[in-house]
Formats: C-alpha cells, sequence, structure tokens
C-alpha cells in the first residue's frame, strides 16, 4: 500500500461542474440516531397506548395498525417532506441524499426503508453493522438498494471568523491551496497557543524577501487582505 | 514523527466525522491486521476455553473481558505504524512485544480500564509515554471538548458487543433445524449444567471481541488524532511546509511582500 490521502469524503460533480464533497457518516453517529427516532417512536406507541386503552379490543386494533404505519413510514415521511432528516438525524447533524447529493424522493426513500427488515437479519441489524463495516461509503443494503447516503448536514461557518486586522496585500503566486491554507490559520488562530502560531507563521518567512521572520498577527493580516476586508 | 508521510488527509473534523474515519482506516488496515490479530486472539481463546471445560467458567470469562487492553494495544502499534505505512509483520512484532506491551501493565488492565474514554486516552500513554501527571494533564486538555464524544464511543461500542452477540444466536437459530431448538431462547439460555452451550457463549463473545475491537481502537485513535490536529494545527503546519517548500523552489523570487500597500 501507498501513501495516501485517507478520507471519509465522496466527490460528486453538479451538472454545473461544480464538485461539492459529501462527508460520509459512518455506523457511530447514524446507531446514535437509529436509537433516538426508536426511543421517539417508543415513547409515542406508549402514549398512545394509555389513550387506546378506553375503547377496549377496537383501541387495540387501532394501536397494532398505527405501530404499523409509524414503523414503516415514520422514516420515510421525514425523510421525503424534511430534506431526509429524521428528528434523530437532526439531533445528530445528518441528512439522507441520493448518491449523486441530490434530496431524497418517494422510491429511493421507501426502498431503503423497506429493505431495513433485510438488514436487520439475522437479529439486531447484523446485516446492516456488517454491510456499513465492509462498504466504502458507510451504506448499508437499504442504501445501497436506493443508492442513497448519510452525510452530515454542511458546516456552520459562522464560527470560525478571521479576526479583524488591517488589511494586507498577498504576494503573487500564491496557488488556491495556499491562499486557503493561510485563511484556515487565521480562523483558527484563536484556538492556538502564542507559541504554536508564531511557530507555524515562521514557516512561512520566505514570503518576506527583505529577511526577518513572519509574525502571526502578519499573516492574519494578510488572511483579512484575501478575505477583502 | 513525519507529518508529511502521514496516510490520513489531516483536517478540523467534527468528532463524530473523525471517529467515522476510524472505520474506514480499519478497513485499509484489516489485511495487515489479520495475522498478528489472529496470532494473539487464538491463543487467548484457546486458554479460555481450556479454563472453562476444566470448570472455571466465569473466571473464563472475566479474564477474556479483562485483558481486553493489551489485545488492544497490539490493534493501536500496528495503527500507529500503518498511518506511516510501515506495516509491521509478525515476527517482528513478536519480537519487538516490548514496544506494544504496555509498561504499566497493572495501570492499564484494572485502573485506566474504568475510563469510559479508553481507547481515547490509550495513545497517551501508549504513543507519547506520558505517566503519571503529565498524563493526567494531557488528558485534561484532550478531553476539553472531546470526553462526551469519547465517552459514547465505548458505550456505543458496549452495545454493539452485546447485538453481535444477538445475532450470531439469531444465526445459529435460523440454521438449526426445529428439532433441535424449539424456540430462540433454548439456545440463548442454556440449562448451567450445559457446557457446549457455555462454549458457545465464549465463542461468541470472543468473535465480537475479534471483530469489533480493532474499530474502536482506531475510531478512538482518529479521535485523538483529530484533537491533536485541532489543538497544534498539523494540517496548517503540512500547507505551511508545502508552501514553503514550493517557494523554495520557485525561480520567482520577486515578491515584494513588505512593500505592499496597506489597503485597510
Amino acid at each position: 500500500m501507498d501513501a495516501y490521502n485517507l478520507d471519509s469524503l465522496n466527490a460528486v460533480q453538479t451538472p454545473e461542474g461544480i464538485e461539492i464533497n459529501l462527508r460520509l457518516a459512518g455506523i457511530w453517529p447514524r446507531s446514535v440516531a437509529w436509537m433516538i427516532d426508536t426511543i421517539i417512536r417508543g415513547v409515542i406507541y406508549f402514549v398512545l397506548a394509555l389513550v387506546v386503552n378506553q375503547f377496549g379490543k377496537f383501541g387495540t386494533g387501532l394501536l397494532l395498525i398505527s405501530i404499523f404505519i409509524m414503523e414503516w413510514f415514520y422514516p420515510v415521511l421525514f425523510e421525503v417532506l424534511n430534506n431526509g432528516v429524521t428528528p434523530g438525524k437532526k439531533s445528530l447533524g445528518l441528512q439522507v441524499v441520493n448518491a449523486d447529493g441530490t434530496p431524497i424522493g418517494w422510491s429511493s426513500s421507501m426502498l431503503r426503508n423497506i429493505l431495513r427488515t433485510v438488514d436487520f437479519l439475522p437479529l439486531f441489524y447484523g446485516v446492516g453493522l456488517i454491510s456499513m463495516l465492509m462498504n466504502d461509503k458507510f451504506q448499508r443494503l437499504g442504501d445501497l438498494a436506493a443508492d442513497t447516503l448519510v452525510v452530515y448536514r454542511q458546516q456552520n461557518t459562522s464560527e470560525s471568523q478571521i479576526p479583524e486586522a488591517p488589511a494586507l496585500h498577498l504576494p503573487p503566486g500564491l496557488n488556491l491551496k495556499e491562499q486557503q491554507a493561510i485563511i484556515t490559520f487565521a480562523e483558527r488562530s484563536s484556538q492556538l497557543s502564542e507559541e504554536r502560531k508564531e511557530e507555524l507563521a515562521g514557516i512561512l518567512s520566505q514570503l518576506k524577501p527583505a529577511g526577518g521572520s513572519m509574525t502571526a498577527d502578519e499573516l492574519i493580516r494578510l488572511a483579512n487582505g484575501l478575505a477583502g476586508r | 514523527m513525519q507529518l508529511d508521510q502521514i496516510n490520513l488527509n489531516l483536517r478540523d473534523r467534527y468528532p463524530w466525522e473523525a471517529m467515522d474515519l476510524g472505520i474506514k482506516l480499519m478497513r485499509t488496515m484489516w489485511p495487515s491486521l489479520l495475522v498478528p490479530w489472529l496470532l494473539i486472539m487464538l491463543p487467548v481463546l484457546a486458554c479460555i476455553l481450556f479454563l472453562q471445560l476444566n470448570g472455571y467458567i466465569l473466571t473464563g470469562l472475566l479474564l477474556l473481558w479483562l485483558c481486553k487492553p493489551i489485545y488492544d494495544s497490539l490493534v493501536l502499534h500496528i495503527l500507529s505504524r500503518g498511518i506511516f505505512s510501515d506495516y509491521p509483520g509478525p515476527v517482528r512484532i513478536i519480537k519487538g512485544w516490548r514496544q506494544w506491551l504496555p509498561t504499566g501493565i497493572y495501570s492499564t488492565i484494572f485502573i485506566w480500564r474504568l475510563s469510559l474514554a479508553r481507547s481515547f486516552n490509550m495513545p497517551v500513554h501508549q504513543l507519547e509515554g506520558l505517566k503519571g501527571n503529565a498524563r493526567k494533564q494531557r488528558l485534561r486538555i484532550l478531553h476539553k471538548k472531546y470526553a462526551s464524544h469519547a465517552n459514547g464511543l465505548t458505550i456505543i461500542c458496549l452495545h454493539f458487543e452485546f447485538l453481535i452477540n444477538l445475532t450470531l444466536y439469531g444465526l445459529l437459530f435460523i440454521l438449526i433445524p426445529k428439532e433441535y431448538a424449539a424456540s430462540f431462547m433454548d439456545i440463548f439460555t442454556p440449562a448451567d449444567s450445559d457446557i457446549s452451550g457455555i462454549i458457545l457463549n465464549t465463542v461468541f463473545y470472543w468473535l465480537a471481541i475479534f471483530i469489533l475491537e480493532p474499530f474502536y481502537v482506531a475510531s478512538g485513535f482518529t479521535l485523538y488524532l483529530n484533537r491533536r490536529t485541532q489543538l497544534e494545527a498539523w494540517d496548517i503546519e503540512l500547507a505551511f511546509r508545502k508552501m514553503a517548500q514550493r517557494l523554495e523552489h520557485s525561480k520567482q523570487h520577486d515578491i515584494n511582500y513588505p512593500d505592499a500597500e496597506n489597503i485597510a
């Protein structure tokens, strides 16, 4: 095996030619999301049972029908009408999408949720667990059949801000990735220790042909320039 | 440590995302882990079964559970080298047992075992070699944002272990004829005198550990790496070093940084 960059991203190209990296969600958050959804359904059944208890055998029938409907359509309705997000998935920031990143529709949602029965075999998701551990995109059999993915919803970028500072123009000749690295440095500088910041900035001293070492403050000012402030 | 040799794409991930990366890492490492992993786990199974056949039924199970940190340290040893494309073979692992067998074996098995964030904490002792107060302080920093996720990982794995057990019993129940076991409970809760039921239980528990433990360790390890990446900005260092290298090589040194116009 050669050196390579292992990552849990899935690159998708839109018709406009833009490449989007879907951030695939694996078995850990998905099992927690499933657990939350199951608990929610359980609570609903419990409350329902208390209510329909008043109606005797008719109530039992009503309860069984509603359990049937809930078990099969709870995920489907949420996924289709709520943009691929069930309450459990919402609490973990997950979302179901088609393999090309588009919102999930009725047929694929039905398919992936009906095949839960297969994933559930032999007992408690044995097949689904093995499938998700072995598949490169963390898909269970239902996902494979419906060609769907579970991904993290897009990151909320407002939490990482470039600190305000008088802007400096960046020297020419830096490519996109290098410019992005400078911006990332500025965004995350508040989480780094002072020594580490200066050490990192010192690596880029070549950006100053006049000599002297680059300081973290100067890098942040450069990032401000890049951000167009 | 040679950061530029690392096989992982370093970036600042969500904690959950970092744990998922562990699954992917384990998937690529599985071929090189399998032989050493069998080499440690098969003798363990043999010992436990020997104990149980001689009447020490609960002791056997307890030992299998208690020694988990020892198996885990082997997995972590192989993982920590594997991410730098260094795959130690079985001979090297056996000869270099001092490298991976935990030095503070008493604390490893009995005290640190009590922490729910075990797989997240393991690299601090085993890879950084920190002990005592230094270790505690390091853990405090690492745990600041990640404690709940590291604990969650262990709790999830605890459930998975049980579910894999149940699934294996379910598989067995589907496959055997009705004449031998009329209901699921017949095989799931065998009579106390039934030694075959106890052996079955041990083998299934062993299988659950065998399947799950590498993924547990790998996910804890990638979570730890993510926290370090966040604290020490490894990804930024890597990008900056690449940039500095490219600038060094490029012929155009006409960058006019100090005279740049101040537009603020």
